[in-house]
């Protein structure tokens, strides 16, 4: 059994339009997500994140590429992945049912359905079960999504922007019951997601994607511990192309380096060709996110910052 | 389950039409059949033309509705991810919810036509003995049950026609307004059979509703020849539609 949850390998996407160049969603996509990981899958709207997770549930096909999801094809194993795995894409269920039909509903399509689950997930999240899917609040619309995936059994949840349109308190009280009850019996759980903060507070991994390629996939431990912020005054510095360097500004009088591994080695190497090292400073998720995608801090969307 | 589901949007529609054919039954037991003075035989062409007059348009709209109901709709009202993220293959859905509604279109056919055969009966009692239970035409005699039966049979094919064009259309157009598409086609086919006779009276592009009986010089009638083989072209061409459907949905991305 391999030990990925989730593995695609050159995925394209591309959408043909009559009167416009084709639109490359996906270009190249390489992902591992590992078995029993919380994978956050960063991007900015439009990066491909919900086209990676359509073409993951069968629901869209590949230009090209090759894609696995619990060691199966998405294209010619579709049933035996659906039912091992919790999609939650669109958030819209069917609208003329309560919560109540959608059990019902959802119960027969899926061998390890645990009604239990269902009745417990509806009290802690505190579903309205009898009111229809079109009445109910943006909030109660998504928990009611992620009670129906919950209680199907899934090795395997994949969330397409859980928390999007959410107010604080339910988006703790989703992410409390997705790490505390799911992905802590060792169950994977990958959530697509432009709120690097709520990504930072669960995932474990982190793989960040724009323009349809997979730009940066670590740990989040890793990310955390290795990249660094050295900003140095000097002549004849490193060349930007060094792989220990993830990115160079050349700013008045000072150079800055985004360094992803051995930030040590590096400062010294700088210092011994008698570069002054101004500062060395740690980075969160937000500010490796900015400049993953090469953005910076200007002409950045709010919600990249959220 | 998933039946449960295409149950649960189409059972409004299916009660009313039953319902609306419960009164219309009670509306014929209470009449009493007048019959002139000179009643004294029954055409096939003329009763087949009462009899299948009352019914088409209501069972082809019915039948147009029920074509609505389904994954293309759900599709178009952004359910299809979810719909189609449950383990089942597309066609699965697609051809329980065609088979289910085109059950569910048979049944009020045959409610209709049952309608319909309560008044012939009434109405042939009324005659006298000679005629009850025979439709008499000049080459032969065709039970009324027989004639129910092919009535009955030619309704469900077209209203199982446009069922099936409607159902295809809003697959096709990923959208319940797949209907109109199939009423646009519909309405084209009539209009083009219009032109067609007018431009050249000689050509007559094939009847969407299947004719049963032919119409002699000397105002005879007789089941027309090849009866079975019309029916079966006509039911392949029901059949083609969730067959492209299938193909459609297939191909498309949800």
């Amino acid at each position: 059994m391999s030990d990925l949850a989730i593995q695609t390998q050159s995925l394209h996407k591309h959408f043909r339009a009559l009167h416009a160049p084709s639109l490359h969603a996906l270009d190249g996509l390489d992902m591992h997500v590992p078995r029993g990981s919380i994978y956050g899958f960063l991007g900015r709207n439009g990066a491909g994140k919900t086209t990676t997770i359509r073409l993951l549930a069968g629901l869209a096909h590949p230009t090209s590429g090759r894609m696995q999801v619990l060691g199966l094809d998405p294209q010619t194993d579709r049933i035996p992945i659906l039912e091992r795995t919790g999609f939650v894409i669109d958030k819209m269920l069917l609208p003329s049912m309560n919560g109540n039909d959608l059990v019902r509903f959802n119960r027969g399509f899926f061998p390890r359905w645990s009604d239990a689950l269902a009745a417990k997930y509806a009290e802690v999240l505190e579903i309205p079960m009898k009111q229809k899917f079109r009445r109910l609040s943006t909030g109660n619309q998504t928990k009611l999504c992620l009670l129906l995936a919950l209680s199907q059994g899934a090795e395997l949840l994949v969330l397409d922007e859980p928390t999007a349109g959410l107010d604080p308190v339910v988006t703790d009280q989703l992410l409390r019951v997705l790490v505390d009850d799911f992905a802590n019996e060792g169950r994977t759980l990958f959530l697509s997601s432009h709120h690097l903060s709520e990504v930072e507070r669960v995932a474990d991994w982190v793989g960040i994607v724009d323009r349809g390629r997979l730009l940066l996939e670590e740990s989040l431990d890793d990310v955390r511990a290795h990249f660094r912020r050295v900003r140095v005054v000097g002549e004849n510095l490193p060349p930007a192309s060094r792989n220990q360097i993830f990115k160079t500004k050349v700013g008045e009088g000072t150079t800055e380096y985004i360094v992803r591994t051995d930030t040590h080695g590096f400062t010294a190497e700088l210092r011994s060709q008698g570069a002054i090292v101004l500062d060395v400073s740690p980075m969160n998720l937000s500010e490796i996110f900015l400049e993953v995608v090469g953005k910076g801090e200007a002409n950045v969307p709010v919600e990249v910052l959220a | 389950m998933y039946l449960w589901k295409y149950w649960r949007e189409s059972r409004i529609l299916f009660g009313v039409s039953l319902l609306s054919i419960a009164i219309l039954m009670i509306a014929i037991l209470r009449e009493h059949p007048i019959i002139g003075p000179h009643a004294n035989a029954v055409q096939l062409s003329s009763v087949w033309t009462v009899f299948l007059g009352i019914q088409i348009l209501p069972l082809c709209f019915v039948a147009w509705i029920f074509g609505s109901f389904g994954v293309g709709r759900d599709i178009g009202e952004r359910s299809g991810s979810f719909i189609f993220s449950r383990p089942g293959n597309r066609a699965w859905f697609l051809w329980r919810d065609w088979g289910f509604g085109l059950s569910q279109v048979l049944v009020i056919a045959i409610f209709l036509n049952l309608a319909g055969l309560v008044q012939m009966y009434r109405i042939l009692v009324a005659m006298g003995d000679p005629y009850r239970n025979i439709v008499f035409s000049q080459n032969g005699a065709v039970s009324l049950t027989t004639f129910a039966g092919i009535a009955c049979l030619a309704a469900f094919l077209l209203a199982a026609l446009v069922f099936s064009l409607t159902y295809f259309s809003t697959i096709l157009i990923k959208n319940a307004r797949g209907v109109f598409v199939s009423a646009g086609v519909l309405l084209g086919y009539l209009v083009l059979g219009m032109v067609v006779r007018h431009h050249w009276p000689s050509v007559e592009l094939p009847s969407l509703l299947l004719q049963p009986f032919k119409a002699t010089r000397h105002m005879g009638d007789a089941i027309a020849d090849h009866l079975g083989l019309a029916v079966t072209i006509r039911a392949a061409i029901v059949l083609l539609f969730p067959f492209a459907a299938q193909a459609v949905l297939k191909k498309i991305d949800i």
